[in-house]
């Protein structure tokens, strides 16, 4: 291996082969979908959705537009946990904590369903830290 | 831990689809409190009653407390946030409720669990921004000036001379200090911590007896909300001289429509009576605006093949 690769290999994210797989998710795990569907939904279409519950939502709950920058956004895209700090990933959490709690009230329409299948899939909000580590 | 936020969250769909769809998907770490009553269910997710999360947050099963301490905290968590919405209060509200009432049919209500109820109620009680859903005894405040229907309506002959030529009208609930009931709640199971005297709610009986609603509405429960519309409402006024009240007495005079709106569940608009203590005066002639009434039949009725009462007001 070349002291280029070398170099290239160690700054990679230890996460990048799943999350620049065409399905970004390796065990299927879905909020909504059935594991088969979810892995023929990639983070783009998942994207596409939230996008959709998103929008829905700010009409309904305006307070959720502090989140648009840090989880909905093209910006929050391209959000790899895996190379992140550990003190940004405990600061993720908490905004991603609070987005969920702020969806708390939107669960049982489809809009909030849409949102939370961003989180669950992009942030893997749904594993524990050690969890993600293990990934 | 990510696992207990969103456990926290959905906590309060247990018995939706959304709940089991979630959990499934859920790591839970096995250092957390929330392992080992809900990881055992993962593999298996299904909505999950309330008396499983009742027994699981109970002292008895849970010596540390921690887990009961996380659910009595919900509420507060989503006041400081400002997230806090009815399905989390009706779920909270019921939990709490139903874990007392299984305490006290057990070995009794502990001290553990006293301290963390009461640190819980103290804190959401002393939460101003909760609104009417979440502390009803804080005074909620209509006002009416003389230009409407109240102030517009009450004949100059009939209040207290000292009010008279007041601009301003004040309806209040009673302050904290109140016995009136403190929480609402929309679970059926939590009525019984909910009554008001039937006097309370004089007026209505004999409509609802005429209905075949109500052949024993002495024994039943009635929920009210918020306080004053049954209790006693303060009735202050104030200009720039001189500053008033008079206690009055809600009752309610009139049905003015009622619908059923599901097997269970009716609908009333009634109209407001005040009577004014110290005079003997009331406000049958005023314009109060009439008030949306719900009467639920309960699990105790449907056993006795008639409705028990569970009445809410919004």
């Amino acid at each position: 291996m070349s002291s280029l690769a070398a170099q290239l290999q160690g700054i990679a994210s230890i996460d990048a082969s799943r999350l620049t797989s065409k399905t970004g998710a390796p065990s299927g795990k879905s909020y909504l979908f059935p594991p088969k569907t979810a892995a023929s939904h990639d983070l783009d279409a998942i994207f596409s959705l939230a996008q959709s519950g998103y929008e829905e939502l700010l009409e309904l709950d305006p307070g959720l537009e502090e989140f648009e920058e840090s989880l909905f956004s093209e910006h929050a895209r391209r959000t790899d946990r895996m190379q992140l700090n550990e003190a940004e990933n405990k600061e993720l959490d908490i905004v991603l904590g609070r987005c969920l709690r702020r969806l708390g009230r939107w669960i049982g329409i489809m809009a909030g369903g849409k949102c939370i299948e961003w989180l669950v899939r992009r942030f893997r909000y749904v594993l524990s830290r050690s969890g993600r580590q293990r990934c | 831990m990510n696992a207990e936020v969103v456990l926290q969250v959905f906590l309060p769909y247990h018995q939706s689809p959304n709940f089991p769809r979630m959990l499934s998907i859920l790591t839970i770490p096995k250092t957390s409190r929330y392992f080992a009553p809900f990881d055992p269910l993962i593999k298996n997710a299904q909505p999950l009653p309330r008396s499983y999360i009742t027994q699981s947050i109970s002292p008895s099963r849970d010596k540390s407390l921690r887990l009961l301490m996380d659910i009595a905290g919900m509420v507060q968590v989503a006041l400081n946030d400002n997230v806090v919405h009815r399905g989390l209060l009706a779920f909270w509200s019921a939990t709490m409720v139903e874990l007392i009432e299984s305490e006290r049919a057990g070995k009794g209500v502990g001290e553990g669990l006293v301290k963390v109820l009461v640190e819980a109620f103290v804190g959401i009680l002393e939460t101003t921004k909760g609104g009417q859903d979440v502390n009803v005894s804080r005074p909620h405040t209509h006002s009416f000036t003389s230009a409407d229907d109240l102030g517009g309506s009450i004949p100059s002959t009939h209040p207290p001379r000292s009010l008279h030529t007041l601009s301003r009208w004040t309806i209040s609930c009673p302050p904290l200090s109140s016995p009136y009931p403190i929480f609402w709640c929309r679970a059926k199971s939590a009525y019984s911590h909910f009554v008001v005297p039937l006097e309370r709610a004089s007026g209505l009986g004999g409509w609802l007896r005429r209905k075949g609603l109500c052949a024993t509405m002495q024994s039943q429960a009635l929920e009210h909300y918020p306080a004053w519309r049954y209790g006693e409402v303060r009735i202050c006024s104030c200009n720039a001289s001189h500053c008033g009240c008079v206690i009055g007495r809600v009752s309610y005079h009139a049905v003015a429509d009622y619908e059923q709106a599901e097997p269970t569940v009716s609908r009333l608009q009634v109209q407001p009576c005040i009577a004014l203590s110290h005079t003997g005066l009331s406000s049958r002639n005023w314009s109060l605006p009439s008030l949306p009434v719900y009467l639920i039949s309960g699990p105790t009725a449907r056993r006795q093949r008639r409705p028990s009462l569970l009445v809410k007001c919004y």
